[in-house]
């Protein structure tokens, strides 16, 4: 499953593609994260309402270019992105956060003075505080809560793809005990928990029954 | 698919430069596998004495690490094919 992060840095790239722009902007990303978080094409951050149908940025805008061919219209970062995306890692490692997640990369924007974000500040009417305190109280919609998939698998939409599965990738293995990928690899290194490689490949694949039969009932000390 | 190592030389280098352009990288591979040619990060090791930094990819050319590299933005001082020698294949 990819994660929001990855699916919002790829909307920005194909938004500069679609600009037919060499580079790929500050804009371009803050309009990737926000097509990431937005339902309804409403992005709803604390008590700000910022509509990207108004922006002409909703899902619908943003295919109309799409002939359905493979763009490969070569598009690089600009250096003023490259300072948002370190931004957002230095944000990251200051809220404790092994990963730069949406949250990271939006707070990042708190201080831009230019760009679209300079004009939604001046159209809410808010501080580069006021944003911040915004994404402080922000609950994602739908997407970050699928963001730790390999870290717990119980309930989530993964959970019935693997009632037929019989084999599964060291992160699938994990997601499916809902443990973590490391405890896995680290099942397998010590020969715990048995795995195929694939011919020819690096790839580790896991039979379900081993995976099942790393589970035994617990036993309460005192009965 | 051939491997190759990006070797960067960043004086004064910080975690967040590096996080930074592992996110930026990661994008660009997977935009490039989707236009059609297939470049997948491997992995990168930072050495703090030196102040280099090795980044492996997975590619069908140099020109392709080279051209994810430029898209990252992300410099660089040289691109060589490697030879991946793994304990479980000697």
């Amino acid at each position: 499953m990819e994660d929001p992060v990855s699916i919002a840095t790829r909307a920005a790239i194909k938004r500069a593609k679609r600009r037919k722009s060499p580079k790929v902007t500050r804009d371009d990303l803050l309009v990737g994260l926000f097509q990431v978080i937005a339902r309804f094409d409403i992005v709803q951050i604390g008590p700000l309402t910022i509509d990207l149908e108004e922006l002409g940025e909703a899902h619908g805008e943003t295919l109309k270019d799409d002939t359905g061919k493979t763009n490969k219209q070569k598009v690089a970062y600009s250096s003023d992105a490259v300072v948002l995306f370190e931004k957002a890692a230095h944000i990251a490692r200051k809220d404790n956060s092994s990963k730069v997640k949406l949250v990271h990369l939006l707070v990042a924007f708190a201080y831009e003075d230019s760009g679209l974000m300079a004009q939604l500040k001046e159209k809410y009417g808010i501080s580069g505080m006021e944003w911040r305190s915004a994404l402080l109280k922000w609950q994602p919609v739908s997407l970050e809560k699928t963001e730790p998939s390999s870290k717990i698998g119980a309930g989530n939409k993964s959970t019935m793809e693997f009632k037929e599965k019989q084999f599964f990738s060291p992160d699938e293995a994990a997601e499916f005990l809902g443990i973590h990928t490391q405890t896995i690899r680290g099942y397998i290194r010590t020969g715990k928990l048995p795995a195929l490689r694939l011919a020819g490949e690096r790839a580790l694949r896991i039979q379900r029954e081993d995976l099942l039969a790393l589970l035994e009932p617990y036993e309460p000390e005192e009965k | 698919m051939a491997c190759y190592v990006a070797i960067r030389h960043l004086p004064g280098i910080t975690p967040e430069v590096l996080t930074g352009a592992g996110l930026r990288a990661k994008s660009c591979a997977d935009e490039m596998t989707e236009e059609g040619t297939p470049v997948r990060w491997l992995r990168s090791f930072f050495i703090p004495e030196t102040e280099q930094t090795h980044c492996y990819f997975e590619a069908p050319s140099s020109d392709a690490v080279k051209e994810v590299n430029e898209r990252a933005n992300i410099p660089f001082s040289n691109i060589h094919e490697v030879q991946e020698l793994v304990p479980e294949d000697v």
